[in-house]
C-alpha cells in the first residue's frame, strides 16, 4: 500500500458556497487518474486542501494516510502543479527550482535534471517573466519533479502547451505511472483525459458524479450501431423483432443497440433487405462526461446555484 | 528550519528588488558625500562669527529615514511580491509549516538590512567626516568610538522598519498599504505628537519611530533638538525602555503576521 491519495469526506465552504461536497475517492498508483469536472467544480480546491493550502471546512485528503501539513520535506513524497504563473518574474528557472530544491534539502544537481528533463536547459538562466505560458507550464512540471516523488498532482498542466508539448506531457504522464507512481491529473477537458487517463474521478459542483474506468463510461454510454437502408422501417420491425432497441435518427439512419456489426448483417440477409452501411460509432467520451456532469448540475439547480472558483 | 532560511536566502538574493534597494541605498551614501561637501563650502566661506552659529545635522542621521525607508520596502516586498505573483502557494507546498516560514523569511529580512543598514550607515558618516576633515563643523567632532552606540543603533532601527514592513505585508497580503503605513509611521505621526496633551507629548514622541536609535544610544545632542517629526531622535526613554518599545513593535508586528499566515488559507 502506500503511495496513494484518499480524500475522505471532503467538504469545504467558502462564505456560504460550498466548493466541495461530501467527495470521497481515492487515486490508485501505477496509473493516471483523471480528475474531471466543469469549471468551478471544486478541483482545484480539492488540490489545494491536499497540498495544505486550504483548510477543508470538514474531512480530509491524506497522502500515504498522512496529511500533507505533516510530511517532513513533503516535496520529497509529492510534487503539484497548481498554477504555472505563479513564479516571481524576475527569478530565473534555474533560481527558482533552486530555491525550491533548498527549502527541501533536495540534491542541488536535480534542478539541472529536471530542467533538462522538461526541455528548459536552454534557458535556464532566462527570467521566468520572459518565459510563454507553455514554458511556464514546463517550469511547473520541473519544480513538481524536483523531490522526484511517487505521488504527483498536476492541476490543468496542458493550458498554453502547443501540440507537440500536449504530446510531450501525455507521454511523461503515462511513464511517471509506468513507473509506479500516483498521478492525478485535472482538466476540464474530456478529451484531454481520454489521451492520457485510465482511471477517472469525475465531479460537479463539488460532489463525486463518477469514480470509474475509461472503458467503462465508454462502455455506459454505447452509442450503438449506426444502420443505413432504403427500407429503413421495415428493417426497424425485423431489428425489434430480434431484440434490438431501434432509434430512427434525423438523416434516415437508423440506430441500434443490443445487437452487434454480425448479427444485423445476418438479419439483412435472411429478410433481403440492402444494407447501405453499418458502422459501429465512435464512443464520444465528451458526450458521456458532458451527460454526466449536467445531470449533477441540474440537480444541483434546484437548491443552489452558487459556484465557486 | 535551516533548510527554510537557505531557501528565502536564495530568494532574497536572486530577486530584482533586492539589488534595486541595494542601489538606492548606496547612491544615498554618494548623496550624503555631495550635501557634505556643499556644507564643507559654505562653512568655508563664513566669517568666524557665523561659524558660531552653523548648524550641521550628521548626514547618517539626515538620511536614516530614507535608508529605513528603502529597507521597509525590501521587508514589505519579501512577502507581498509572493502574493502578487501567487507564488506564495509554492512556499507554502515546500514548508507546509508556516509558522517556520514566517521565521525564516524574518530572519532573513532582519539579518540583511540588519546588516546592510548598518554598513549604509557607517558608510555615510566615515565618508561624510572624510569630507569633513578636521573642519570643527558642529555635531561632526566626536570619535567613531563615541558615535559608535549611535550608528548601531541606527543600524538595529532599519532592521526593525525592515520587519515592520513584512509583518505588516504578511497580515495584510498587500505592498501598498504596508508602504503607506511605515511612510506615515516615519514622516507623519511623529509630527502629531506636538498636539497631543503635554502629559503625554514626551512620552508619545519618544515612543515614535525615529526617536527610538538616539534613545537606545543614549546620545546627548548638542544644542536644542527637534521636538517632533523625523529627525526628533531623542526623548525621555532609558536605552532599556527605548529597547523595550522597540521589541514591541516587532512582537505586534510579527504576532499579527503569525496569526494572520497561520490561520488562513493561502
Amino acid at each position: 500500500m502506500g503511495r496513494m491519495i484518499e480524500v475522505r469526506e471532503l467538504t469545504k465552504r467558502y462564505r456560504g458556497t460550498t466548493a466541495v461536497d461530501g467527495l470521497t475517492f481515492t487515486v490508485e498508483p501505477g496509473r493516471v487518474t483523471g480528475f474531471l469536472g466543469p469549471n468551478g467544480a471544486g478541483k482545484t480546491t480539492t488540490i489545494r486542501v491536499l497540498l495544505g493550502l486550504a483548510r477543508p471546512t470538514s474531512g480530509r485528503v491524506l497522502v500515504d494516510g498522512r496529511r500533507y501539513t505533516e510530511i517532513r520535506r513533503p516535496l520529497h513524497r509529492v510534487g503539484a502543479l497548481l498554477d504555472a504563473d505563479a513564479v516571481s518574474p524576475g527569478l530565473t528557472a534555474h533560481d527558482h527550482l533552486r530555491w525550491l530544491a533548498r527549502s527541501n534539502a533536495i540534491a542541488a544537481g536535480r534542478v539541472a535534471a529536471v530542467l533538462e528533463q522538461v526541455g528548459l536547459a536552454g534557458v535556464a538562466r532566462t527570467r521566468v517573466g520572459g518565459f510563454s505560458l507553455g514554458m511556464k507550464q514546463r517550469l511547473g512540471i520541473a519544480a513538481a519533479l524536483l523531490g522526484d516523488p511517487r505521488v504527483l498532482v498536476f492541476d490543468e498542466p496542458v493550458n498554453g502547451l502547443d501540440p507537440d508539448g500536449i504530446r510531450w506531457i501525455r507521454g511523461l504522464l503515462r511513464s511517471l505511472a509506468a513507473e509506479g507512481r500516483t498521478v492525478l491529473l485535472s482538466s476540464h477537458l474530456m478529451s484531454e483525459m481520454a489521451m492520457t487517463a485510465e482511471h477517472l474521478v469525475i465531479v460537479g459542483d463539488g460532489r463525486l458524479v463518477a469514480d470509474t474506468t475509461v472503458r467503462e463510461l465508454t462502455g455506459r454510454f454505447d452509442p450503438g450501431i449506426l444502420v443505413r437502408t432504403p427500407r429503413p422501417d421495415e428493417f426497424a420491425g425485423v431489428l425489434r423483432a430480434a431484440g434490438a432497441e431501434v432509434a430512427a435518427e434525423a438523416d434516415g439512419g437508423l440506430g441500434v443497440k443490443g445487437l452487434d456489426v454480425d448479427a444485423i448483417g445476418d438479419l439483412a440477409h435472411r429478410h433481403s433487405i440492402p444494407l447501405y452501411e453499418t458502422a459501429r460509432r465512435e464512443t464520444s467520451l465528451e458526450d458521456a462526461y458532458l451527460r454526466l456532469t449536467a445531470a449533477s448540475v441540474r440537480f444541483r439547480g434546484h437548491t443552489d446555484n452558487a459556484k465557486a472558483a | 528550519m535551516i533548510d527554510t532560511i537557505a531557501a528565502e536566502w536564495d530568494k532574497t538574493r536572486s530577486v530584482r528588488s533586492t539589488r534595486a534597494v541595494l542601489a538606492v541605498v548606496a547612491s544615498l551614501i554618494l548623496a550624503g558625500v555631495l550635501f557634505m561637501v556643499m556644507a564643507n563650502n559654505v562653512w568655508d566661506g563664513l566669517p568666524p562669527e557665523r561659524r558660531a552659529t552653523f548648524a550641521a545635522i550628521p548626514m547618517e542621521r539626515y538620511l536614516l529615514p530614507m535608508i529605513q525607508l528603502c529597507f521597509g520596502v525590501y521587508g514589505t516586498l519579501a512577502i507581498a511580491a509572493e502574493y502578487a505573483t501567487g507564488m506564495i502557494g509554492t512556499s507554502m507546498a515546500a514548508t507546509p509549516r508556516r509558522g517556520r516560514l514566517l521565521a525564516a523569511k524574518t530572519a532573513v529580512v532582519a539579518a540583511v538590512s540588519l546588516l546592510a543598514g548598518t554598513a549604509a550607515v557607517i558608510a555615510i558618516h566615515l565618508s561624510t567626516r572624510w569630507v569633513v576633515g578636521d573642519r570643527p563643523l558642529p555635531n561632526h567632532t566626536a570619535s567613531f568610538t563615541d558615535e559608535l552606540p549611535m550608528l548601531l543603533a541606527s543600524g538595529l532601527s532599519v532592521a526593525l522598519i525592515a520587519v515592520l514592513g513584512l509583518g505588516m505585508a504578511t497580515a495584510l497580503r498587500s505592498t501598498a498599504v504596508p508602504l503607506v503605513v511605515l511612510s506615515a509611521l516615519l514622516f507623519v505621526v511623529p509630527t502629531f505628537t506636538q498636539f497631543l496633551p503635554e502629559a503625554w507629548a514626551d512620552e508619545a514622541a519618544s515612543m515614535m519611530l525615529p526617536a527610538l536609535p538616539g534613545q537606545l544610544a543614549s546620545v546627548a545632542r548638542e544644542g536644542p533638538n527637534p521636538v517632533s517629526g523625523p529627525f526628533a531622535d531623542a526623548g525621555v526613554l532609558s536605552p532599556l525602555a527605548a529597547t523595550a518599545v522597540m521589541a514591541g513593535y516587532v512582537v505586534l508586528a510579527v504576532g499579527v503576521a503569525s496569526l494572520a499566515i497561520s490561520r488562513r488559507d493561502v
